[in-house]
């Protein structure tokens, strides 16, 4: 590991324990001897109050590549997650997290997770990455809200 | 004439007319295309008159060639042909230019060579003066939009009237700091506060920032450097690390502190996506390691090649010779669709072949392991000195006199050769392989016999220029009489490409026809004083070259001469048809 992907992510760690948005929480894994494992966190995104996610709190694994912060880090949620924008490997295909887009090596923990939150409840559906979610949101709204809401029940707050 | 003389029609073959001197008897033996050519025939009998001297001359040469290679004197009869070529050609070129409007001689290729320097000032020099006018933006400005747009002003001005802060946005240009055609920086390199955290690496104790007007955003020095030379090798255009504000030229260079980092390397990459861009105007030489730009100043040029089944070849500035239209090395007689079908099949087909051929030979009695080191084909086993040819594997004794008759494709023969071969190389489900397959074969092994000789001839073009120093040293001639073994071994390589590709011609052809054996003949003669010549280059003692001096010259303009009527009777097949 860089010592400046170490140095950053030492940063990042520790403005998230001064200041996080509320009801999220992240924190880097443990390596099997004890360590912490700074380049693979676990995170968890809630849902929007008074949204079809709003029961659930949804888990994120985020990790970060050896050249970050020149290169975003890839985040994921479990595979199969139900989203349009969720590739059936649980890779999130949002334009922040895509090198060759919009990723800037500013962006922040916190920018990354709520850009997240923001799009659970607004799918983009110009670019899909997996046909269920997909085809239910442009076609059959009312499957894709109960699929949604059963989900959230899966994932707890 | 009563016979027909393989060699009459083409041996000379420097200008198109001299070749159809007997083209009567062809006619009564060749039935195609007659009614197309008449026209051509009544301007050809015109010129028989002034051909008939040098008609004689070719049989001379002939005779003697198929009686006894050596006692064939062959410099005075070359000198005679010399004569005749220039003779003839000056009286037909006159004739020639006016009577045929569209003689294959006008289709030439008017290109330039440059490096990646040179196109990018012509580019920007070009363009900027004319574009800048119409932006009232900075040049920097103005040099990010045209990196943005690959340099297709077209587009950008198309873009830029349909919605002009649109098309600025897009490339990150802050249009309410708007310039007004002044270069104005929009970076400061400051000194950092004690206090400082860069937003990025997060470190403290900095020692320079750089902050950007427009955006308010800013970072450390090293982290800047760092992030710009990651971004100048993928995008077009370099932008803030917080948000979508471009850096312009100036401004990466201040950063960087070196322009060769900084916005000479920005240019240089998108100049590359322009010459992708461009390809049929603007093409890299295919040479490793060469970085030379072959420029086409008049694409419409490009169209008639086909049509004469030639191909546009180029030189680089560092001597690379190509063909601007697919990109290989010279394949005349090929034409560029036969060069391309060759390929295609030679990869699909010959993938174990090449491994079957390219390397080592056993020697045909003790059957230990040979590789070829030098031009000829003559080779002599180091452990059991047997003489044997290395093309057929076979006794080099019949091959005394009738050199090389081993090139030519005799069903019967190399048909019963090659199957027992395959019988362990290449097995296919019922044990034989197709006829065509065979044939393949056999055209395949000339081709790449040739290639591996051709990368020997490149290892002794290396050494020349040593050669040519130990003569001066030993002999004490001057460097420039030295020079004619550098003309010779030019020749030899060039005649070695083409003899190659005629191979590939050979495959293609109708093999009944007589015009493909007329082309065979001429290959095997082509053949035999190549290897002739390239027998002179093993020579190793410089008294001895010297000796040769006049000897390998002549020997090598005859190749050249042979090789130029190879090729013209390779057009000739594919024009005619009789090669698809």
């Amino acid at each position: 590991m860089s010592s400046l992907c170490l140095q950053r992510l030492q940063e990042e760690r520790k403005k998230w324990r001064k200041d996080h948005p509320f009801g999220f929480w992240a924190k880097p894994t443990k390596n099997s001897d004890g360590s912490l494992n700074m380049q693979r966190w676990d995170a968890g995104i809630p849902g929007k109050e008074n949204t079809i996610w709003g029961q659930g709190c949804f888990p994120i694994t985020i990790e970060y590549p050896n050249d970050y912060p020149s290169k975003p880090p890839k985040v994921k949620f479990p595979a199969g997650f139900y989203h349009p924008n969720v590739y059936p490997s649980g890779t999130i295909c949002l334009s922040i997290l895509n090198e060759s887009q919009d990723w800037r090596p500013a962006i922040t923990l916190k920018q990354i997770v709520l850009g997240i939150q923001s799009l659970l409840e607004n799918p983009n559906p110009n670019s899909p990455a997996q046909e269920p979610a997909w085809r239910a949101f442009s076609r059959n709204i009312k499957e894709y809200e109960t699929k949604v809401l059963e989900q959230a029940r899966k994932y707890p707050k | 004439m009563t016979k027909l003389d393989p060699f009459c029609c083409h041996s000379i073959g420097s200008n198109s007319e001299l070749s159809y001197t007997d083209e009567d008897e062809f006619y009564e033996v060749i039935d195609i295309g007659k009614e197309q050519e008449e026209e051509e025939k009544e301007e050809e009998e015109e010129e028989e008159g002034e051909d008939d001297g040098d008609t004689d001359t070719e049989e001379f040469i002939f005779e003697n060639s198929d009686s006894d290679s050596d006692t064939y004197s062959f410099e005075s009869q070359f000198l005679n042909i010399k004569e005749n070529v220039l003779k003839t050609s000056k009286n037909l070129s006159p004739k020639s230019s006016t009577s045929n409007k569209h003689s294959i001689n006008d289709v030439k290729v008017d290109y330039d060579c440059l490096n990646t320097l040179q196109l990018y000032d012509m580019l920007i020099e070009s363009k900027i003066r004319r574009l800048k006018p119409i932006f009232k933006i900075s040049e920097t400005r103005l040099l990010n939009l045209l990196a943005y747009f690959d340099w297709n002003e077209d587009r950008l001005i198309e873009r830029y009237t349909e919605n002009k802060e649109d098309t600025l946005s897009s490339c990150g240009i802050n249009i309410f700091g708007s310039d007004n055609g002044n270069d104005i920086k929009n970076v400061i390199k400051l000194e950092a506060k004690k206090s400082y955290v860069c937003p990025i690496c997060c470190e403290d104790n900095l020692e320079w920032v750089f902050y950007l007007k427009t955006c308010k955003h800013h970072a450390c020095q090293e982290c800047y450097q760092r992030y710009i030379k990651d971004e100048i090798n993928k995008s077009k255009l370099v932008k803030c690390m917080n948000c979508d504000n471009t850096l312009n030229l100036n401004d990466l260079d201040l950063i960087m502190g070196d322009k060769d980092d900084g916005s000479r390397k920005l240019l240089e990459f998108s100049i590359r996506s322009f010459i992708t861009k461009h390809s049929d105007q603007y093409k890299w030489c295919p040479f490793a390691d060469c970085d030379q730009i072959i420029h086409v100043k008049d694409t419409c040029q490009l169209v008639e090649f086909p049509r004469y089944h030639i191909s546009p070849y180029v030189k680089c500035n560092n001597d690379h010779n190509f063909c601007f239209q697919c990109g290989r090395e010279k394949h005349a007689p090929a034409d560029c669709r036969l060069a391309n079908n060759w390929i295609k099949k030679a990869d699909k087909e010959s993938a174990t072949l090449n491994w079957v051929f390219a390397n080592t030979k056993e020697c045909p009695r003790c059957s230990v392991n040979i590789e070829k080191n030098g031009g000829c084909n003559h080779m002599i086993c180091g452990g059991c000195k047997y003489e044997f040819c290395w093309v057929c594997e076979q006794d080099w004794e019949p091959h005394k006199n009738s050199f090389f008759n081993c090139i030519k494709y005799e069903k019967g023969k190399v048909g019963n050769n090659v199957e027992d071969e395959n019988s362990d190389s290449n097995k296919t489900k019922n044990g034989k392989l197709p006829k065509d397959f065979q044939k393949y074969k056999h055209y395949y092994r000339l081709f790449s016999e040739h290639e591996q000789s051709a990368k020997l001839d490149m290892k002794l073009y290396a050494q020349i220029e040593k050669k040519i120093q130990s003569m001066q040293e030993t002999v004490g001639i001057s460097w420039i009489e030295g020079q004619f073994l550098q003309e010779s071994i030019n020749n030899l390589i060039n005649a070695r490409t083409a003899l190659k590709w005629s191979f590939a011609l050979s495959y293609y052809s109708d093999q009944s026809h007589n015009l493909t054996k007329i082309f065979e003949d001429n290959q095997l003669l082509l053949a035999s004083n190549i290897e002739e010549l390239s027998q002179l280059f093993t020579e190793k003692d410089p008294r001895m070259l010297l000796e040769m001096k006049l000897k390998c010259l002549n020997k090598a303009q005859f190749v050249k001469a042979r090789m130029e009527a190879l090729i013209e009777c390779g057009r000739e097949l594919l024009s005619k048809g009789i090669c698809s």
